[in-house]
């Protein structure tokens, strides 16, 4: 028996599709083309970053589970310094491409665990991947809110492989409040709130198909700052909005029109072209490296 | 072109007549669906190799269309690029009332029971496979489908034809 109501709906956005065209084939086609050249180009950018990265060996990938302790030196001139000490790092993961992987995961895992190491000394927290990968290239990107360090990190190839961060030992660890705030499907948002100094909601969408983009900062001041995460040249047109947070070689205090304050100096990043680097500061402090703030990777248009 | 410029061709002809109508009830709006199948059909063929080798390349880009249109604001970069390439579309006659009326009924609901909506009436997916996709519980599912269609033939005006069911 036919349902008139799902035939009424049928039949209605069936007409009112029929009313607009889309575009052929072919435009379309080079619009992704061209999206995948300037991600190809990054991923470039990307490749002489991990390179670039202080060994840290992660062992038990694949297969859904592991773990690596690590010792942290200091990390040849990295802004995220961690210093000396030691984080440990869990990670947990249904790869299918170790080597790969694990070579994006340990370039996580350093930066995650330096920011982790500056802001609260030694931390432990952990991820894992959302599902097999082929592949798989991760971007790591630490940042800090809270105290609190996460990584971001980005499934290359259109692969629904993008992290879950599992934050289970961390709402307890920090004096703010960290929590997952649901997993639907395959997105995770994270949030993040500073007590004190207004609230500064952070979200992060890690979406399966794309490179993280979504997300804004709303500092003190009310303003919210569209805040891609991070990852291949972002197509978004919130993201170019970031345009005005950021700048490659900024100096350290430099404020931008929106009144983000660059914490630090971003002069590390600039070998790394197609990069530039946020780091924004609510708490009037400047230290490179070391004090409160978010630092996140973009694309510098 | 390459060849699989040719197989993108054909996948994108054959799935975005099926996949703009959903879009369609979806966002409420023929341009905002266009922009978010266009978006999606982009990202896949930016990486056009790793999608037309998945089980199901179809899915891919509905995933991405719908995470678009609830997101609602990744959207209209293409359609301009597109638009100044290729130039503006052709201008199309008014719909009818009657389907505009049953696109605006569905853009009243909520946008969790739009999206149950989308993907079980008009794409045809299971309770089971849009609880899934969605990462709800079937029950929870089935509940906004159900409410979904109360709240649809109140601002239809079907209750009659819905007694008659």
């Amino acid at each position: 028996m036919t349902d008139p109501l799902v035939t009424l709906m049928r039949d209605g956005a069936r007409e009112i599709a029929s009313h607009g065209a889309m575009p052929p084939a072919a435009a379309v086609f080079r619009e992704g083309r061209r999206r995948h050249r300037r991600r190809s180009a990054a991923l470039g950018a990307a490749g002489a970053f991990a390179a670039a990265a202080t060994a840290f060996v992660i062992t038990g990938l694949p297969g859904g589970g592991g773990s690596a302790n690590g010792q942290l030196g200091t990390d040849g001139g990295s802004t995220l310094s961690a210093g000396s000490g030691a984080a440990t790092i869990t990670v947990v993961t249904a790869s299918t491409a170790p080597s790969y992987v694990a070579e994006r995961l340990r370039e996580c895992a350093r930066l995650a665990a330096a920011a982790a190491q500056a802001a609260r000394g030694s931390h432990e927290f952990r991820y894992q991947t959302s599902s097999a990968a082929a592949t798989v290239t991760m971007y790591g990107c630490a940042s800090r809110q809270d105290g609190v360090a996460h990584v971001s990190a980005v499934g290359e190839h259109g692969r629904p492989v993008l992290l879950h961060f599992t934050y289970a030992d961390l709402p307890q660890a920090v004096p703010g409040s960290l929590r997952d705030t649901g997993i639907a499907g395959s997105q995770t948002w994270l949030e993040a709130s500073r007590p004190g100094a207004g609230t500064v909601p952070c979200w992060g969408q890690p979406d399966p198909f794309q490179h993280v983009c979504a997300g804004s900062i709303v500092t003190p001041d009310g303003v919210e700052h569209l805040d891609p995460v991070l990852g291949p040249p972002c197509e978004e047109p919130r993201c170019s909005l970031i345009g005005g947070v950021v700048a490659t070689n900024a100096k350290a205090g430099t404020v931008d029109a929106r009144g983000v304050r660059l914490a630090a100096a971003v002069e590390h990043y600039d070998q790394f072209p197609g990069y530039a680097v946020v780091v924004a500061q609510w708490t009037g402090k400047h230290v490179t490296g070391g004090e409160f703030g978010d630092i996140r990777f973009v694309p510098a248009d | 072109m390459d060849r699989p410029a040719l197989d993108f061709d054909e996948f994108y002809g054959v799935s975005s007549r099926r996949l703009l109508p959903a879009l369609v009830l979806a966002t409420g709006d023929l341009q905002d669906a266009q922009d978010c199948l266009q978006e999606a059909f982009a990202r896949a063929a930016a990486r056009w190799r790793t999608v037309r080798s998945c089980d199901n390349p179809e899915a891919w880009v509905r995933r991405v269309a719908m995470n678009l249109a609830v997101d609602g604001h990744r959207r209209r970069r293409v359609r301009r690029r597109i638009a100044e390439q290729e130039g503006p579309p052709a201008p199309a006659p008014a719909p009818g009332e009657a389907a505009v009326d049953v696109v605006r009924a569905v853009a009243q609901l909520s946008s969790e029971q739009r999206q149950v909506v989308v993907l079980h009436h008009l794409l045809d997916l299971p309770v089971a496979e849009v609880a899934r996709e969605l990462g709800r519980s079937e029950n929870t599912v089935k509940t906004q489908l159900v409410r979904a269609r109360a709240r649809l033939v109140d601002l239809l005006s079907l209750a009659e034809q819905e007694q008659a069911r």
